[in-house]
């Protein structure tokens, strides 16, 4: 595989498209953006892979090729909050347990993190996504609005409302007075 | 925000996550296998219907060109019906002077 030096030019794409180079390119980023959606690593290659095989169809109408990782970020936004509702459907249905999957090599790491996405796990998609993406994932509000193909007014009310239900979820527990 | 938030916000953006070669190689084995599948049904989809198309045309012309000179049957074609001529009306036949036929009831 080529690792390509400078971003696809729009001629590269609609010519002869490598796809092997576009993939080299930005699989990494794209694959960061879903384990952070995701918290863990137990279905990451598979959204990966099912972005890409979706951005295959969807590069011919790809208007802006200078776009092209915002573009996949979106894709995999759209997979990944397919799966999430999925998942929780089939939760609501078969009263499955939580994941069991380690999240974090350093069992150091792993109580904060694992209690943030526990309290993520139990917030609706439309909130839990924003809030990963502007939070974790360190996008300015334009592009995390742009991801999630929501309005900037709306992302802003989301990720006000995802983090009052956060604070509220990690708050320790009120003590008992005897 | 508070401050246990903060904390677990850091701690999840510093986690490492790993993403070598291998994996990004297997992904995109997958990818490549799973789109030949995909290419591979929408052609085989493509030829079922342009047959389909091919077989609804050529039953259409078959039975828009009746039976041909080859087949055997001759085509029926129906004698032309005689032409009937109007009946003469017991007004008209005394207008013109002609006796009328009473069936032999005078002669009773």
């Amino acid at each position: 595989m080529v690792a390509l030096a400078r971003p696809l030019t729009a001629a590269a794409l609609s010519a002869d498209l490598d796809f092997e180079a576009l993939y080299t390119q930005h699989v990494r980023y794209v694959a960061g953006v879903v384990h952070r959606l995701m918290g863990n690593d137990s279905e990451v290659d598979d959204l990966v892979q099912e972005t890409f095989l979706d951005a295959i169809g969807g590069l011919a109408a790809l208007s802006d090729p200078a776009d092209i990782r915002a573009w996949l970020v979106t894709v995999a936004v759209r997979r990944t909050r397919a799966f999430l509702a999925r998942r929780r459907r089939r939760r609501m249905f078969a009263f499955r347990a939580f994941d069991v999957v380690a999240r974090a090599s350093d069992p150091r790491d792993r109580q904060a993190v694992d209690d943030l996405y526990d309290a993520l796990g139990r917030l609706p998609e439309d909130l839990r996504i924003p809030w990963i993406l502007h939070r974790i994932v360190a996008m300015n509000l334009p592009e995390a609005a742009a991801a999630c193909e929501i309005s900037l007014a709306t992302v802003k009310r989301r990720l006000a409302d995802a983090e009052q239900r956060l604070e509220r979820r990690l708050a320790p527990p009120p003590r008992r007075t005897p | 925000m508070s401050a246990r938030l903060e904390e677990a916000i850091a701690q999840a953006q510093e986690r490492s996550f790993a993403w070598g070669g291998a994996r990004a190689a297997g992904v995109l084995a997958g990818v490549t296998r799973r789109n030949e599948a995909r290419r591979r049904r929408a052609r085989s989809v493509q030829r079922a219907l342009v047959g389909a198309s091919i077989a609804s045309l050529f039953v259409v012309a078959l039975f828009r060109s009746g039976p041909s000179a080859s087949s055997g049957t001759p085509r029926f074609d129906p004698p032309p019906s005689p032409a009937l001529e109007p009946l003469a009306s017991p007004a008209s036949a005394v207008a013109r002077g002609e006796p009328l036929d009473d069936g032999g009831y005078a002669r009773d």
